[in-house]
């Protein structure tokens, strides 16, 4: 019998979560798909920096919420509804940036979700202007803590830069429950493309370089670690969670299962799709019914093939899994990246 | 009793629906036969209505309490006693419209067959999902 | 229960009386329900021209409200007169009923005005199916070809029809300068006219027949008012109907154009109901009592006399005079005030060379309507009528080609249907 009081948890059924994307950046449809969606299978979606549409409030047990520098929407209900709060301090498709959500955007639906003005631009700071130290994000997340009763798990979300490691124990210390880690190159088609394409790692070197650094300051076991960046496949899973994640946020994957074509012109706000728009023409098309079927079955197949991989490799769970780098080997790395993401060349044995 | 619901959220205003319907409602049941060989060419029996980004299809909604029904001075106007419908005799159909002037929806037509009849949504007879539900891309008509 | 005694009479059985059992039963499911009627049995009264015209085999009502409603019906019987206060009623073959309540539905009879030679063959009014079968029979016995109807009202035209499916050589004698004078205005007549010239029938308007010419007591000619004279093999005189209340005369029950009723359709005698032709109603839209003789309103107002008859109030909320006809392959629709008065009326008008849309509106309600050609969408707008749904909001809409109910507002067009889920 464990007398030890866990910190609170979040229970998923794959370790598969949808990654921020906000209403705003995606339509009412498309976000509703992905709360239905991860309702039926048993995950979490995250609300980005958006706020939460009243009507998803009813979801709230499967929707983790963010608080980012905009602190756009954020208010104690909102807190309270979700199961688990989530800070953004960097986001892998334009790390160090913030974000711009132009006024002719901002209608009324979303004016009140964001709690703006309509018409108004809505700009995410750069920085959160009260975190210039781990001691001040510390503060904000034991103000979250403090908000939430202590019942529901904090977040960090920070993107994958060449101080990563540092960072992400600087979050755990700082007293996150989870530390999500984005990598270069996440799917927007709305972020600056010189930043984009060129600021930031990619995410399995950052992610065996935080696993490495936590594992020798003796912290691993205070957080979990979520990636997001680049999650394409369930293999791509395999390897995150042998790598040391506990589980990966997918967006880009998501919204292909919705109907994305990846024509990365989301900040035109035209999305054929129904997707990356406002457009009441273009919402309309995708029905969530049937964007929730979608998901439902991209992430049920991606389940069942991490099954018959863990199946292959003679891994009876998925927590045995993790962090087990001697499930994976290297062809065609060079000797220092293999070093980096502490992975054997292929026929080495153990 | 199913019923047909309209999602007038989902309809993107496709027109598909009126496209099969007719298929449906024609002789052949095929679709260039029904379109370039038939005629008078069939009826669709469902209309897309389109006012800015807001469109619906429209078929009969078989009132429970149907004034074409109460109306209708030969009795061909009745109620399906399997699936519900309201449906058309069109062996006892004269073509007084009747009908098509107690229908709030408007949708009731004229069709000129043999004789003159009036024609209107009917489920699909008792074959399954109407061919309108089945064939809209968007779920934006079910039939439940 | 005697033969003589009976819960509820029904004095005529038509479409009134056969709605008023239906309700009658919802109310009372054993109490008896007697109908005298002058006919063999029920039957739909406005399938007579179509029968004629061959459009359809028989006159027979094939609806469902006859299943259930068990009515004992006495068959070529006349009520003759009616004692209110001991509630009896005396029939053509002497023998007295007994009733609790009743229901006049004795809708209208033709008028027949004294034209000379009217006694002579080959004359004929159109009204029920006896006039159906002589004309039938008449047609049988004679190689008639030349048609003369007078009055080109609503079964003017319908018996016009029915002789054009018979490749008759027609002609339509109306004194009104235009046709369906009660549901068209004289431009929608033009289209109609046009409609029947195209199809070979001859209008003659603003005249009217003085004489009929007979030759062994056989119609040869008629003879109109402006002098001229035409050949005519058989006249059918539709110059309208007024309702049958002559066996009223001495009961007491207060009879202006019709039997006057009140809004639960109860006469002036408590315990007697009317509903149909034969009732003067007050007018949906005006408030003005007179004569509404459709199958829509025969409808409502039966059903509304069978709920009172059972105990179970129900107001009728006015007639409202709708139309529908097809005429030489031109539909028409009509409902209201359709030649309004000057003052404080509006209309609108839509037309091309096949079809003509009328709205004649007064303080944002629709009053009237007529449509001519294209009818499909005509329901929406008597139903606003009905409703008495204010078009402010879509005002510039209405007769748009495209109109329909997506221009209705939300709120209303979300509550037409009663149910959940099938709402628009």
């Amino acid at each position: 019998m464990v007398k030890t009081k866990l910190a609170p948890q979040l229970e998923i059924n794959l370790p598969i979560v949808f990654s921020a994307m906000s209403y705003g950046s995606i339509s009412y449809n498309a976000f509703r798909s992905l709360v239905q969606a991860a309702q039926e299978v048993g995950t979490y979606c995250n609300s980005g920096e958006g706020g939460l549409h009243p009507d998803f409030y009813p979801w709230g047990k499967n929707i983790i919420v963010q608080v980012a520098s905009g602190r756009f929407g954020v208010h104690p209900d909102y807190l309270r509804v979700a199961s688990a709060v989530e800070i953004k301090i960097g986001q892998g498709a334009k790390p160090g940036i913030g974000g711009h959500l132009p006024g002719e955007k901002v209608s009324s639906d979303i004016s009140r979700t964001r709690k703006i003005p309509e018409g108004s631009d809505a700009i995410s700071p750069a920085p959160h202007h009260d975190i210039y130290s781990i001691e001040d994000l510390e503060r904000l997340v034991f103000a979250i803590k403090e908000a939430t009763g202590y019942e529901k798990p904090v977040s960090v979300k920070i993107a994958a830069v060449h101080n990563v490691a540092a960072i992400a124990s600087g979050a755990i210390r700082a007293g996150a429950d989870i530390v999500a880690i984005d990598g270069i190159r996440g799917g927007t088609g709305a972020a600056p493309q010189a930043i984009r394409d060129n600021v930031g790692i990619p995410i399995e070197l950052a992610l065996a370089q935080v696993d490495e650094r936590l594992r020798q300051e003796g912290i691993r076991h205070r957080a979990s670690v979520v990636i997001a960046g680049g999650i394409r496949s369930s293999t791509d899973v395999i390897k995150a969670i042998a790598l040391g994640a506990d589980a990966v946020y997918i967006g880009t994957a998501a919204l292909v299962g919705l109907g994305c074509h990846l024509c990365q012109k989301c900040y035109t706000g035209k999305c054929n799709w129904g997707i990356a728009t406002q457009d009441p023409y273009l919402t309309k098309r995708l029905n969530p019914n049937i964007g929730t079927r979608r998901l439902v079955n991209l992430l049920r197949a991606w389940g069942l093939e991490m099954k018959e991989m863990l199946g292959g490799m003679g891994v009876n769970s998925i927590q045995s899994l993790r962090g087990n780098k001697e499930h994976l080997r290297a062809v065609g790395l060079s000797r220092e990246e293999m070093q980096i993401l502490g992975v054997k060349l292929a026929g080495e044995g153990w | 009793m199913k019923k047909i619901h309209i999602h007038e959220e989902y309809c993107i205003g496709c027109r598909l629906c009126e496209i099969n319907c007719l298929v449906k409602h024609s002789k052949s049941g095929k679709i260039i036969k029904a379109f370039k060989e038939e005629f008078p060419r069939p009826l669709s029996r469902v209309h897309v209505e389109e006012k800015g980004y807001l469109s619906f299809a429209l078929q009969c909604r078989h009132c429970e309490d149907a004034q074409c029904i109460e109306n209708c001075m030969t009795g061909a106007m009745h109620r399906d006693e399997k699936n519900g419908a309201v449906v058309c005799d069109e062996t006892r159909c004269v073509g007084c419209w009747m009908c098509i002037m107690s229908c709030p929806f408007g949708v009731v037509q004229r069709e000129k067959k043999e004789k003159r009849i009036a024609s209107k949504c009917d489920l699909c007879g008792s074959d399954g999902e109407p061919a309108c539900v089945v064939n809209c891309p968007n779920e934006a008509l079910s039939y439940e | 229960m005697s033969n003589g005694e009976t819960k509820y009479l029904l004095i005529g059985y038509s479409v009134a009386s056969w709605w008023c059992a239906h309700s009658i039963r919802e109310g009372d499911r054993s109490g008896r329900i007697v109908a005298v009627t002058e006919e063999e049995g029920p039957y739909s009264r406005p399938l007579i021209t179509y029968v004629l015209g061959k459009k359809t085999g028989d006159v027979a009502y094939t609806g469902t409200i006859f299943q259930h409603d068990e009515v004992e019906i006495y068959p070529r019987k006349r009520v003759v007169e009616i004692e209110p206060r001991d509630r009896i009623a005396r029939l053509s073959d002497g023998t007295d009923i007994r009733f609790q309540k009743a229901l006049i539905a004795t809708g209208g009879i033709p008028i027949f005005p004294t034209i000379p030679g009217r006694e002579n063959q080959g004359i004929f009014t159109f009204t029920r199916r006896s006039d159906m079968e002589s004309i039938d029979t008449f047609l049988h016995g004679h190689p008639a070809r030349n048609i003369v109807i007078l009055g080109g009202g609503f079964i003017g035209l319908k018996t016009c029809e029915a002789m054009m499916d018979m490749k008759k050589n027609i002609t339509l004698v109306e004194l009104a300068p235009r046709l369906l004078q009660n549901m068209l205005d004289e431009e929608g007549s033009y289209y109609l006219e046009k409609a029947l010239a195209h199809s070979g029938v001859h209008v003659i308007k603003e005249d009217t027949i003085v004489l009929f010419e007979t030759e062994t007591d056989r119609l040869t000619d008629v003879v109109l008012k402006s002098g001229r004279r035409i050949p005519a093999d058989l006249a059918v005189v539709s110059i309208g109907v007024r309702p049958n209340v002559d066996f009223l005369r001495n009961s007491g029950i207060e009879v202006h154009r019709g039997i006057v009723v009140d809004e639960h359709q109860e006469t002036s005698c408590p315990g007697l109901y009317a509903a149909g032709d034969v009732t003067e109603t007050r007018n949906l839209l005006t408030g003005e009592r007179n004569v509404v003789a459709v199958w829509p309103e025969a409808v409502n107002q039966g059903r509304i006399a069978g709920w009172n008859m059972t105990g179970r109030e129900v107001a009728y909320e006015g007639s409202l005079p709708v139309n529908a006809v097809e005429v030489g392959e031109k539909a028409m629709v009509s409902a209201g005030i359709v030649n309004p008065p000057a003052d404080g009326y509006e209309t609108i008008v839509r037309k091309d060379r096949e079809n003509y849309q009328k709205l004649v509106l007064k303080d944002d309600l629709i009053m009237g309507a007529v449509f001519v050609g294209e009818i499909s969408k005509s329901g929406i707008y008597i139903n606003l009528m009905r409703q008495k749904l204010p078009v402010e909001t879509f005002r510039d809409k209405l007769l748009d080609p495209n109109f329909g109910l997506i221009n209705l507002p939300t709120n209303y067009r979300k509550h037409i249907v009663k149910g959940v889920g099938i709402e628009v």
